[in-house]
């Protein structure tokens, strides 16, 4: 069994959960005798592919057009490192100078939108000449941007298509989502033969926006990878703070929930609670924070490491002894389980995927400023029921693998092709 | 007659190197040693050196009648000694030809003034030690940071002894009078306020290479005779400016060299004009009688207050949190006194400035100086750096807790 699978980010360099989970479902297929070609628009190197082969499509795409030839694809092939963890695997990018999520606001409506949309349309026409060239057994897309991809080489190839969505335009612009957008999503449900889900709550989104048919939609839920232990003792133990760290990841836009976050840390204060915060991640809305973050005399507690990759993500998870997603809509949330993986206690809103799956953390509704704070200072000012809550969140963790989300995958493979 | 009083302002802050969360707790190197020294020798190349030896020309060239007046901040002088002696040294030979005056700050160009006495006279003291020491005659003309001045900021410096004060001459503050006579500020009884005459001070800083600018390109004879047209009472003609304005922020190539080299002679062919330094007022009479200032008044941006430094709620954080700290550092500084030379580089205005969010027509200024791509960057950097200083002060007095304090390292220097 064989998948083309289209993407449109990969670790280490990712903005969001997408690329996480799509390396992780990689792995999980790896796991059940699926080979994985994936397309992602851009390879900008340090992706961690173990076996396989690279394409730059980019070139791949001009080489096309001038010799009209698919085959320049296989010349241009680039062998990557040996010594892999992921068997089967193959990348292939395609140049795309943009980044995968709009926030709200800034480059969809402010004038930059025409260029997404057209770096996705060169990402399908890049697809669909992969297709012609390249042998496999089913299509797998992810998200909108990758979705016309997705037809096109289903057009070429006579191949099934699956359609993982992660987010919905509805999660990450409730209040005005993208007709553009929302279109692409509708067409999705429509024409692709089965719809992956990353949460029942993504699965009704779908149904309620989409009006997408039940019995095409698949709920496979995201895992998480064990924890490098090693390093995380290591950095914990040279952890500078008395006092516990709270800790927000993510991106800072109106979806995640950051001014609750804010909010709920400026009521700890003020209660005079010992404790820090920390704000990781850009976004839309990161100025803004920080100058709130000023105005509510938040300065002296609360810290805005910026954007984190690769490393840095599991060295701000180890200083962390609470970890909290106030997320307004979440299809699924990755963030928690790698830090409940850690040992970390959670907070997170029921308005999640992952609030779904796991039961060893503390949920609360979004927008509960007050009930979040209530929360974390119960948290943090018992240091035994952290450690308890982070034991208990880690062991149910640990048994969210890959390796599941990838026999569901594998077996809508097979029930595709059979 | 009225007299040309130039005043150069010469100053670099210690820069902070990009301090992050994951720095805290683990190093204490908080300022950028190697962007400081290269930035300090790329001014000492293309200002501090070349303007210098033209200054020294000047003063040779027209035999004493010549003059002008530079305030150097500590921060600069401690980082000439460190990357750029020879600066060091050309201005020492400045001084040596009587022609130049040094005049007193606060040792790390801070807003002390504004918010701790205290601290305001220990830096007051500790630079005009320095500036005796290093250039040979004691200050008698104080200048605060960024021209900040207010009645109490007025008061203090005549009590610690000075007898010139320089400020800006802002509207607010003159109404319809002139900015050339000596005032009095309100509430002191022999300080002499000089004021900055902003129209003619920047015609130089700020207009000279502007193409946009009808006059532009101003000639020395034409500035000249502006300033020999300035009618009315008073005689001090205060061309207050940064001196980074010859050759880094006014490029060597808009010919502000060449200006500065003719101004001189144009000048001293009027009749009615020539040069002085501010001591030489130091015993006229307040042609000008009793100037109000109410409020804190700065050479800053078009409002001419505090905005540049105090504008947001970032600064105004940062303030209340620097501030606060200062009783703990001292403490700690017993047995750590690094930590109070660290904590007083941080009380450096430009720090404050970087966080500035006045992104209009002067955002641009703002910009071009700081060493950050945002003010959220630079505050936050800040605040990084002041958690991981108060971690180490407080580190030190549980140390060190049953030890008694030396009250000679808290209480502040007696005034004159």
């Amino acid at each position: 069994m064989k998948v083309l699978m289209l993407g449109w980010e990969f670790p280490p360099h990712k903005s969001g959960g997408l690329g996480t989970a799509c390396e992780g479902l990689t792995r999980g297929l790896a796991e059940h005798s699926v080979e994985v070609l994936m397309v992602v628009p851009r390879l900008v190197g340090g992706e961690q592919v173990a076996s396989g082969r690279m394409l730059e499509a980019a070139r791949a795409l001009s080489a096309a057009a001038a010799a009209e030839s698919s085959a320049a694809e296989r010349e241009i092939a680039v062998p990557v490192v040996a010594n892999t963890e992921i068997r089967g695997l193959e990348i292939v990018g395609v140049a795309s100078p943009l980044r995968p999520y709009l926030d709200a606001g800034t480059e969809l409506r402010g004038g930059y939108g025409p260029d997404l949309f057209r770096e996705v349309e060169r990402y399908a026409q890049a697809a669909g000449s992969i297709a012609a060239a390249e042998r496999f057994d089913v299509i797998h897309a992810h998200d909108w941007m990758t979705l016309d991809a997705g037809l096109r080489a289903r057009e070429r190839s006579g191949k099934p298509l699956v359609w993982h969505v992660h987010a919905s335009e509805h999660d990450r612009n409730r209040d005005a989502p993208d007709a553009r957008i929302a279109a692409i999503e509708q067409r999705g449900v429509e024409q692709a033969d089965r719809v992956v889900c990353v949460s029942h709550y993504t699965a009704t989104k779908l149904r309620e926006h989409y009006d997408a048919a039940p019995e095409r939609l698949r709920v496979v839920h995201n895992a998480t990878q064990p924890a490098r232990d090693r390093r995380v003792r290591a950095w914990r133990a040279r952890r500078p703070f008395a006092e516990p760290l709270a800790l927000f990841m993510g991106r800072v836009t109106s979806q995640k929930g950051p001014d609750v976050f804010l909010d709920a840390a400026a009521r700890l204060v003020r209660a005079g609670t010992p404790i820090k915060f920390a704000l990781a991640g850009d976004g839309d809305l990161w100025s803004g924070c920080v100058e709130r973050a000023a105005e509510l005399g938040l300065a002296r507690h609360m810290y805005f490491p910026g954007f984190l990759q690769g490393d840095a993500v599991t060295r701000m998870h180890a200083l962390a002894d609470l970890f909290v997603m106030p997320s307004v809509s979440e299809p699924f949330g990755i963030a928690p389980l790698e830090a409940m993986s850690l040992g970390t206690p959670v907070l997170l809103t029921r308005q999640s995927g992952v609030s779904e799956l796991v039961d060893s953390v503390i949920k609360f509704d979004a927008g509960d400023s007050a009930g979040l704070a209530q929360a974390m200072q119960a948290l943090a000012e018992d240091p035994f029921l952290r450690s308890w809550l982070g034991a208990r969140g880690r062991e149910e963790a640990q048994r969210l693998r890959w390796g599941g989300a990838g026999a569901k995958v594998a077996d809508l493979y097979r029930e595709l092709t059979a | 007659m009225k007299e040309i009083v130039f005043y150069f302002q010469v100053h670099q802050p210690f820069r902070l190197r990009r301090y992050s969360l994951f720095d805290i707790g683990n190093h204490g190197r908080y300022f950028d040693d190697a962007e400081n020294a290269r930035i300090l020798r790329r001014i000492a190349e293309r200002c501090y050196l070349p303007m210098n030896a033209l200054i020294g020309r000047l003063i040779q060239r027209h035999e004493g009648e010549f003059r002008c007046a530079y305030s150097i901040s500590g921060a600069a002088l401690e980082q000439f000694e460190l990357w750029t002696p020879e600066v060091l040294e050309s201005f020492r030979e400045l001084a040596a030809t009587g022609c130049v005056e040094f005049l007193c700050e606060t040792s790390m160009h801070s807003l002390s003034g504004l918010f701790d006495e205290q601290e305001f006279v220990t830096q007051v003291e500790e630079q005009r030690e320095r500036i005796t020491r290093l250039f040979g005659a004691e200050p008698v003309t104080f200048r605060n940071t960024e021209l900040v001045i207010d009645e109490r900021v007025a008061a203090l410096v005549e009590e610690l002894g000075f007898r010139v004060l320089l400020g800006e001459g802002a509207d607010h503050l003159l109404g319809t009078r002139s900015p050339h006579p000596v005032y009095r500020p309100r509430g002191t009884r022999e300080l002499r306020l000089l004021l900055r005459d902003y129209k003619l001070s920047d015609d130089i800083a700020f207009r000279f290479s502007n193409r946009t600018w009808h006059e532009y390109p101003l000639t020395a004879d034409r500035f000249a005779r502006w300033a020999a047209a300035a009618q009315g009472p008073g005689r001090c003609i205060g061309l207050f400016m940064d001196y980074e304005t010859f050759g880094e922020h006014q490029w060597a190539d808009t010919g502000i060299f060449q200006f500065m080299e003719h101004l001189p002679r144009e000048i001293l062919a009027h009749p009615q004009l020539s040069f002085a330094t501010p001591a030489d007022f130091a015993f006229d009479p307040f042609e000008g009688g009793e100037l109000a200032i109410p409020r804190p008044t700065s050479w800053a941006d078009a409002e001419r207050d505090l905005s540049a430094w105090q504008g947001n709620a970032m600064q105004k954080a940062a303030s209340e949190a620097f501030w606060s700290l200062r009783e703990k550092v001292l403490r700690a500084a017993e047995s750590d006194p690094e930590l109070l030379s660290a904590w007083r580089r941080l009380s450096t205005s430009d720090h404050f400035y970087y966080m500035c969010t006045k992104y209009f027509s002067d955002g641009d200024v703002h910009k071009y100086f700081s060493p950050y791509p945002t003010p959220h960057d630079a505050f936050l950097c800040f605040m990084n750096v002041l958690d991981d200083l108060s971690r180490r002060a407080e580190a030190v007095k549980a140390s060190s807790v049953s030890s008694p304090i030396a009250p000679s390292l808290i209480a502040p220097r007696k005034a004159r």
